[in-house]
């Protein structure tokens, strides 16, 4: 259990790189591993307001339902998402706050 | 609050005025016998949770518009106007509640005091104050009904991933989790997670059915929200996927309210009769071994096990015996709670309030009930078939140190039938990363 | 009889019994206009057929998952209702005699039954109401209580204290009240001699006041659940 844990921290660290390397700039970071539907987002729907509008939060979460989810949410809610990628595990959104 | 609005808000108790609701509203004496039956009271001991005051403020307003009693004497009733105080008393006391109905189980008159919530959430909604993440989760949800196509292609992609991991648990290539099958017997709504699909799709395949997996989650939040129109639209978008499949029955996953809204409230809400028979998880797995469709292997589980009834399964839809039964299949030392069914307490974290962290702590506090009574069984394993159940047991098991592990009734199902220790949780990646599990 | 004790104990009986029957009519009547919603709200587990008519009429009347979580309630609200049912087949008396009765313990014997029956469900009451207001003093019951709940403990207190103080002190025999009330049945309302020249006139004119304001304001109060409970308690098991 720690074994893997910490190797997916290290994978972790190697995504953040990637995700920089695209040219978003990010404001703030949010790790919902492990967290299960529907709180990845609910927590991003509380965390946006914590950046500018403009600002973009990059989420990684491991709940599928994120997937759609978290789209749909910024659809409702006049926020959007940017980028969805998936690492493994992993799922990855780069949301802008909009309003 | 200028007129309209104020007129929006009455108009709510006006045109959402039902004969249920007027009896409630009519014959409640205020005996206050119920104070002892809510665990938010217990614990709390603030009259604003107090069943028979939650429904008292929907009560003030009511005599104080549209009773003749009420507009020459509203002093003798306490009528009250509808003003910023009032909308700030009735959001903390409505969508505190967990809608477990153990008040009305109490009640002299069986007064349901969820029945009145629901006007006061109506009227909450009316005034612009609905809560807030209830309203962006059900917002969500229909904007994903509405553009399920743009998200099928990734969802079909996790589901073959998902697929394998089944294939490899039970050791069968031909394993399928089938999505959009028309024909099926059964139309499978699961929530979001591998938790919720596999431990169901390792059963069905072991019994043999013909079913589909669902594109939508069962859950909600239109209905802890208490938006009827909302939670219509989005329990519609199984309704319309089971037609459309032509499924004989729709089985929905081990998450309470889901079923409630199915099977109680769909109907009413769409004024339609639905062409399906709905099932709850806990009825078809007992149903399944009843009936011999599936072989539980034997090598039971001997350690301590007790059961949570979740309210929903319980006292609000009447499963008692079917998971116990189930329980008994692959556990010999199950320990009840006390009370136990229909007396059981609330666990603290149903009515969406695990989905909302303003209620974060409220909910720990108001679940000491609970994880008094988990502790007092011994028991290392609790199992309980509702979603919003086990994510509050898991929070109480880290706050109040139970030591203990949760899981649901098909997870103890699929594990033994694949013939692992039944609090083995179904995780993705399993199968990819065999190593992991130590 | 004098003006006032024609107004109050004459003309306000009549009514008091009006606005009972009518208000409770209408009562129902308001009820069944409202529309009912489809959804069934019976909670588990759940009977059906004649079982379902058993639990119905033992929640309704014994309510017994109240002795779980209530017991000193649960027993003076009993009391109360066991009570003033028994008070209410008392009065009848004074319209007819219990002839059968009256016959097998003898006029002496009646009299004596009465007294002691009387006197005990009188006191029985008086004790159960005396606590449902000690108890609407003691919080958590008190932050939700209403002058309305005041107001009604108030009445039935009343007519209990002054009915007790008739049978208890008052000096006129059972005779002349029945006189009074067959004056009532027949719609000329006159005290005879023995009343209206006794003290305990105005004790009986004060009890009848307070019981026909009770009277008037039961359909209309939260009481109102005298014809409610059979409705509410026949929901809970409601099935689909």
């Amino acid at each position: 259990m720690a074994k893997e844990k910490a190797k997916s921290k290290a994978k972790s660290k190697e995504k953040t790189e990637k995700a920089k390397n695209t040219g978003s700039k990010i404001d703030l970071e949010l790790d919902l591993r492990g967290l299960m539907c529907p709180l990845p987002m609910v927590r991003v729907s509380q965390t946006i307001t914590k950046v500018p509008v403009g600002g973009v939060i990059r989420a990684v979460a491991t709940d599928p339902g994120s997937l759609a989810d978290i789209p749909s949410w910024a659809r409702t809610t006049g926020n959007e998402v940017l980028k969805t990628e998936r690492d493994g595990k992993d799922i990855i959104f780069l949301v802008k706050r909009v309003k | 609050m200028n007129k309209a609005e104020l007129k929006a808000v009455t108009g709510v108790l006006d045109k959402g005025m039902n004969r249920q609701l007027l009896y409630y509203l009519d014959v409640c004496t205020r005996c206050s016998i119920c104070k002892d039956a809510c665990h938010q009271y217990v614990s709390t001991g603030d009259v604003l949770f107090l069943p028979a005051y939650r429904a008292e403020l929907i009560r003030r307003v009511y005599k104080k518009y549209f009773t003749r009693s009420g507009l020459f004497l509203p002093s003798l009733y306490e009528g009250r106007e509808v003003d910023d105080r009032l909308l700030d008393e009735l959001y903390r006391s409505t969508y505190a509640c967990t809608g477990c109905r153990r008040c009305m189980y109490y009640c002299p008159f069986s007064i349901d005091t969820t029945w009145l919530l629901g006007v006061a959430k109506a009227m909450l909604i009316a005034a612009g104050r609905g809560a807030q993440i209830l309203t962006e989760l059900a917002g969500a949800a229909i904007a994903k009904g509405e553009n399920i196509d743009l998200f099928k292609d990734i969802m079909l992609d996790l589901n073959k991933e998902t697929e394998k991991e089944l294939q490899s648990l039970v050791n069968d290539p031909t394993a399928a989790i089938p999505i959009e099958k028309e024909g099926a017997d059964i139309l499978y709504a699961a929530l979001a997670g591998v938790h919720s699909i596999l431990p169901p799709a390792v059963i069905f395949h072991k019994a043999g059915l013909n079913w589909t997996l669902s594109l939508f989650e069962s859950s909600n939040y239109g209905y802890f929200l208490g938006d009827a129109e909302k939670g219509r639209i989005i329990a519609k978008r199984i309704v319309d996927e089971a037609t459309r499949l032509k499924v004989k029955e729709v089985v929905i996953s081990e998450c309470g309210h889901a079923y409630r809204v199915m099977q109680y409230l769909y109907e009413t809400w769409a004024n339609e009769k639905l062409p399906f028979r709905v099932t709850a998880m806990v009825e078809i797995i007992a149903r399944l071994i009843r009936e011999g469709h599936v072989e539980i292997p034997s090598g039971k589980e001997r350690k301590l096990v007790t059961y949570h009834d979740p309210c929903q399964v319980g006292r609000n839809a009447g499963f008692y015996d079917e998971p116990r039964y189930v329980l008994s299949q692959v556990a010999s030392n199950l320990r009840e709670l006390t009370p136990n069914r229909e007396k059981n307490w609330c666990c603290g974290g149903g009515g969406g309030l695990v989905a909302q962290p303003e209620f974060d702590e409220f909910r720990i506090k108001t679940g000491e009930r609970k994880a008094e009574q988990i502790k007092q069984t011994r028991a290392g394993l609790v199992v309980s078939p509702c979603e919003n159940c086990r994510l509050q047991i898991a929070a109480l098991n880290e706050k109040y140190d139970l030591d203990i592990k949760v899981t649901g009734l098909s997870d103890v199902v699929a594990n033994q039938l694949i013939g692992r220790d039944i609090a083995t949780s179904f995780e993705a990646g399993q199968a990819e990363e065999p190593e992991s599990e130590d | 009889m004098n003006w006032l004790s024609f107004l109050l104990a004459g003309v306000l009986v009549y009514v008091a019994v009006v606005a009972f029957l009518v208000g409770t009519a209408f009562r129902i009547y308001y009820w069944l206009k409202v529309p009912r919603s489809g959804i069934k709200l019976g909670i588990f587990p759940q009977t059906h057929g004649r079982r379902r008519f058993v639990q119905w009429i033992k929640d309704t009347f014994l309510f017994p998952q109240v002795l779980d979580v209530d017991r000193p309630m649960w027993l003076f609200v009993i009391l109360l209702h066991i009570g003033g049912v028994a008070a209410f087949v008392g009065h009848l008396r004074l319209i007819q005699e219990f002839t059968p009765l009256a016959n097998a313990l003898g006029k002496e014997g009646m009299e004596q039954f009465s007294l002691i029956s009387g006197g005990i469900v009188g006191i029985v009451l008086l004790v159960s109401v005396l606590y449902l207001i000690a108890r609407r003093f003691k919080s958590p019951y008190r932050d939700i209580s209403t002058p309305e709940d005041y107001f009604l403990l108030i009445l039935v207190f009343m007519v209990l204290l002054l009915g007790n103080h008739l049978r208890f002190f008052g000096q006129v025999d059972v005779e002349a009240y029945r006189a009074y009330v067959h004056s009532l049945l027949t719609f000329s309302p006159e005290f005879p001699a023995e009343l209206a020249e006794s003290g305990t006139r105005w004790v009986l004119v004060t009890h009848v006041t307070f019981s026909n304001l009770l009277l008037i304001y039961l359909p209309f109060s939260k009481l109102v659940h005298y014809i409610g409970t059979y409705a509410v308690n026949l929901m809970r098991s409601e099935a689909r």
